[in-house]
C-alpha cells in the first residue's frame, strides 16, 4: 500500500495564524512572494536603494506588528502590499528629489539608442511626483488589479484609471521636454 | 493595440525596479529577526452599553440642529443640468466629456455638498472641500479606461466594461476653481437618483443651535424609519464650535474601507486604535453615541464640552455583503481648546494643565502623546509615564503598575499643576506619578528607557 504523502502547502490562513502566534518562518513565507515586487517598487517610487531597503523594512515591521488586525487572513497578501505601498510613500515623501540611482545603466544590449530613451525616460519619470510615481509603478511595474490599487491609494477605482491616464500624460510631457534638452 | 510608450515604460520600470537578490536575501534574513510579537488582548468597549442607553435621546435633541444648519442656505448657482451649457467648457474636456457623451452637468459651489446633489451617491471623504467643483454624468462608461500591464503581480487586468452597471452612470466630479489644475475624481456605478442641481449648501460651522441640547424626557423609544438626509455621514454638521473648526484635510480623515466592524462602536474602536485619531483633534474619550435618524445607518458620537458639541464621528452603515457592516464616514471637531480639560485628544492627550499662577504649563514639562489601546504616553521633566487602562504594555517595561483608583502614598510630592480638578502629584521614588481627585488618584507607572513598546500597534 502507498503511503500518500500530504504536501500541499498550508494555506494562508494556516500561515496567518501561525505568524498570529509568533512563528517567523510562516510570516516569511506569507511575505516572500511579493518582496521581489514591493522592493521594486519601493526602489522606483523612493529612487533609493537604501530608502527602498528601508521602506520594505519597515513594511515588514508594520505588518508583523499588525497580524491583529488583518481580518481576514486570505486576503493578506493585499494587505501586505498596503503596508509596502505606505511605507514606500512615507519614505519618498522624508527623501524629497533626491535620487541615488544609477540612471546612467546601459542596456543590457548596449544599444545607444535605446539606453539614450531610458535614460530620458528615467529623468521625465522623477519630474512626476510621488503619486503619480507610485501609480504608474503600481499599475504598469506591479501589475495591480485597479480595484487594489484604489484601495491602497483610497480613492475611487474609476479616479485610478482616470489620475493614470492623467500621469501619462504628464510623463509624456516630461518626456518630450526632455528630448528637447 | 501596444503604445511603444507605454512599452518603454514597462521595460524601463522592469529594469529599475529588477531584483537585486543581495537586498532581499536580506529583507527575507531580516524576518528572523523581528521583534517577538505580543497577543493583543481585547479592549473592553466601556461605553457599549451608555451607546445603547443614548440612542434615541440624542435624536430628537440634534434633529433641531440638523434643520437650523439645513436652513441657512446659500444658494448654488441654478445652472441647468444640460451639458449643451458647458459647449467649450475646459471642465468638460478634462473630464473627457462632451455634451454627446455626458447626460448631465452641472457645478457645485462645494464639492463636500456632493450628496446633496447626489444623494444616493456613496460617501467619498475625498470630495470633503469647501472648494467649487463640476460635476459631470457620462452617457456611457467613463472614458478613462485603462490598458492595464501585466506586472510583477502577474494579475489579469478586469475586463473593460461595455457598460455601467443597470440603473447606475459613471460620473466625474472636477474639485477646484481652476479646470486646469482641478482634481479629478471619476466615480463608476454612481447611483444618481434624486440628483439635484440647486441646492440649499451646508454652512461650513453651524451657528449656535436653536434649540437647547438638552435630552428631552422620553425614553429610549424607536422613531419612525426614515430615509437617509442627504447630509448623513458628515460629521461637521454637527458642530457647534465656538471658533472655526479644524481643517482636518482630505489626508487625515479614516479610510472607511479599513474601519469595518460589526458594530458603530467597534468601527470607532478600530478608528481610535489604528492611530486616525492620534494624529487629529478628535477625542478619544468622551464620546458619546447618538442615533440621529433611526434607519438613516448613521450613528454620531459626539464629544460635548461647555454645553455644545465641539468632535463628532460619523459613522455609517454598508451593505458590503449579506451582513451589512458599519464605517466611520468622517470625523469632525473644533480647536481642541474648546474640548474640556478632562477630554484626551490626538493634540490633547492629557487634558490642559497649568501651573500655579493659572499659566499653561510648557510642553517641555508636561506634555502626552496617545497611544494605540487607547493608552497615553505622558512625559513629565524629561521622564516617560503611560496611561494604560486597556493593557497592552508588558509589565517588565514599567516600574510599577497602572491603576485607576489608588489612594495617594504619604510621600507623593505635589506639584504646582492643575487640570481642573485634578492635581498632579509625584512619587518620592520616581516611579509613577498620580493624578489625584479628592482622596484618590490614577497611577501611571514610569517606563524604563525612552518608549512605551506596544508591539501591536499597527
Amino acid at each position: 500500500m502507498e503511503a500518500v504523502l500530504d504536501v500541499s502547502p498550508p494555506s494562508l490562513a494556516v500561515l496567518v495564524a501561525a505568524a498570529r502566534r509568533g512563528e517567523r518562518d510562516a510570516f516569511r513565507t506569507l511575505v516572500e512572494p511579493d518582496l521581489a515586487a514591493a522592493l521594486g517598487t519601493a526602489r522606483i517610487v523612493t529612487r533609493s536603494d537604501a530608502d527602498a531597503s528601508d521602506a520594505v523594512q519597515e513594511a515588514l515591521l508594520s505588518a508583523w506588528r499588525g497580524l491583529d488586525g488583518l481580518r481576514e487572513p486570505e486576503a493578506f497578501r493585499a494587505w501586505f502590499r498596503r503596508h509596502v505601498v505606505r511605507a514606500a510613500l512615507r519614505a519618498a515623501s522624508r527623501r524629497g528629489r533626491v535620487v541615488e540611482l544609477d540612471v546612467g545603466t546601459a542596456a543590457p544590449d548596449g544599444a545607444l539608442d535605446r539606453a539614450v530613451e531610458e535614460r530620458t525616460l528615467a529623468r521625465a519619470f522623477d519630474r512626476l511626483d510621488a503619486r503619480d510615481r507610485l501609480l504608474l509603478t503600481l499599475h504598469h511595474f506591479w501589475g495591480l488589479p485597479i480595484a487594489e490599487t484604489a484601495a491602497h491609494l483610497g480613492i475611487p477605482e474609476g479616479t485610478v484609471k482616470s489620475r493614470v491616464h492623467y500621469a501619462m500624460d504628464r510623463l509624456r510631457a516630461a518626456f518630450a521636454a526632455e528630448e528637447r534638452r | 493595440m501596444s503604445d511603444p510608450f507605454e512599452d518603454l515604460l514597462r521595460r524601463w520600470l522592469r529594469d529599475r525596479g529588477g531584483t537585486d537578490h543581495a537586498a532581499l536575501q536580506a529583507l527575507a534574513g531580516n524576518v528572523a529577526a523581528l521583534p517577538p510579537r505580543r497577543r493583543r488582548t481585547a479592549s473592553p468597549i466601556a461605553a457599549a452599553a451608555a451607546v445603547i442607553l443614548a440612542l434615541g435621546l440624542g435624536a430628537l435633541a440634534l434633529a433641531p440642529r440638523f434643520g437650523s444648519a439645513m436652513a441657512s442656505p446659500s444658494a448654488s448657482v441654478p445652472v441647468p443640468p444640460d451639458p449643451a451649457a458647458f459647449v467649450g467648457d475646459p471642465r468638460l474636456t478634462r473630464c473627457g466629456a462632451t455634451p454627446e457623451t455626458a447626460i448631465d452637468a452641472f457645478e457645485m459651489r462645494h464639492a463636500r455638498d456632493y450628496r446633496l446633489h447626489l444623494p444616493a451617491m456613496g460617501l467619498s471623504p475625498e470630495l470633503d472641500v469647501d472648494g467649487p467643483a463640476f460635476v459631470v454624468v457620462y452617457r456611457g462608461v467613463q472614458p478613462f479606461a485603462t490598458t492595464g500591464g501585466a506586472g510583477a503581480s502577474g494579475a489579469t487586468p478586469a475586463p473593460p466594461r461595455a457598460t455601467p452597471e443597470p440603473g447606475t452612470h459613471d460620473v466625474c466630479v472636477l474639485m477646484g476653481p481652476d479646470p486646469a489644475t482641478a482634481e479629478l475624481n471619476v466615480y463608476e456605478n454612481v447611483d444618481i437618483s434624486g440628483l439635484t442641481v440647486t441646492v440649499a449648501s451646508l454652512e461650513s460651522t453651524p451657528g449656535p443651535p436653536s434649540v437647547e441640547p438638552s435630552a428631552p424626557d422620553v425614553g429610549p423609544s424607536s422613531p419612525t424609519p426614515e430615509p437617509a438626509p442627504a447630509w448623513a455621514g458628515d460629521a461637521r454638521i454637527v458642530l457647534e464650535c465656538d471658533g472655526s473648526r479644524v481643517d482636518l484635510g482630505r489626508e487625515a480623515q479614516p479610510n472607511p474601507d479599513e474601519t469595518q466592524s460589526d458594530t458603530p462602536d467597534g468601527a470607532v474602536q478600530i478608528m481610535i486604535e489604528r492611530g486616525w485619531a492620534l494624529r487629529l483633534p478628535v477625542p478619544r474619550t468622551g464620546l458619546v453615541s447618538t442615533i440621529v435618524v433611526d434607519g438613516a445607518d448613521l450613528f454620531v458620537y459626539r464629544v460635548d464640552g461647555r454645553g455644545r458639541v465641539r468632535a463628532a464621528v460619523a459613522v455609517v452603515r454598508r451593505q458590503l455583503g449579506p451582513d451589512p457592516v458599519w464605517v466611520v464616514g468622517s470625523v469632525a471637531s473644533c480647536d481642541p481648546a474648546e474640548f474640556d480639560a478632562m477630554t484626551t485628544s490626538g493634540a490633547n492627550a492629557f487634558g490642559i494643565w497649568s501651573d500655579a499662577t493659572g499659566q499653561p504649563v510648557k510642553p517641555s514639562v508636561l506634555s502626552a502623546t496617545p497611544d494605540c489601546y487607547r493608552g497615553t504616553q505622558v512625559r513629565y521633566q524629561g521622564r516617560l509615564y503611560v496611561r494604560s487602562p486597556y493593557g497592552g504594555v508588558d509589565p517588565s517595561q514599567t516600574d510599577t503598575t497602572w491603576a485607576a483608583n489608588v489612594a495617594i502614598p504619604r510621600t507623593a510630592i505635589a506639584t504646582p499643576y492643575r487640570s481642573g480638578d485634578q492635581r498632579l502629584f509625584l512619587a518620592a521614588d520616581g516611579r509613577a506619578i498620580y493624578v489625584v481627585v479628592g482622596t484618590l488618584a490614577e497611577r501611571l507607572p514610569h517606563v524604563r528607557g525612552e518608549e512605551v513598546l506596544r508591539t501591536d500597534c499597527n
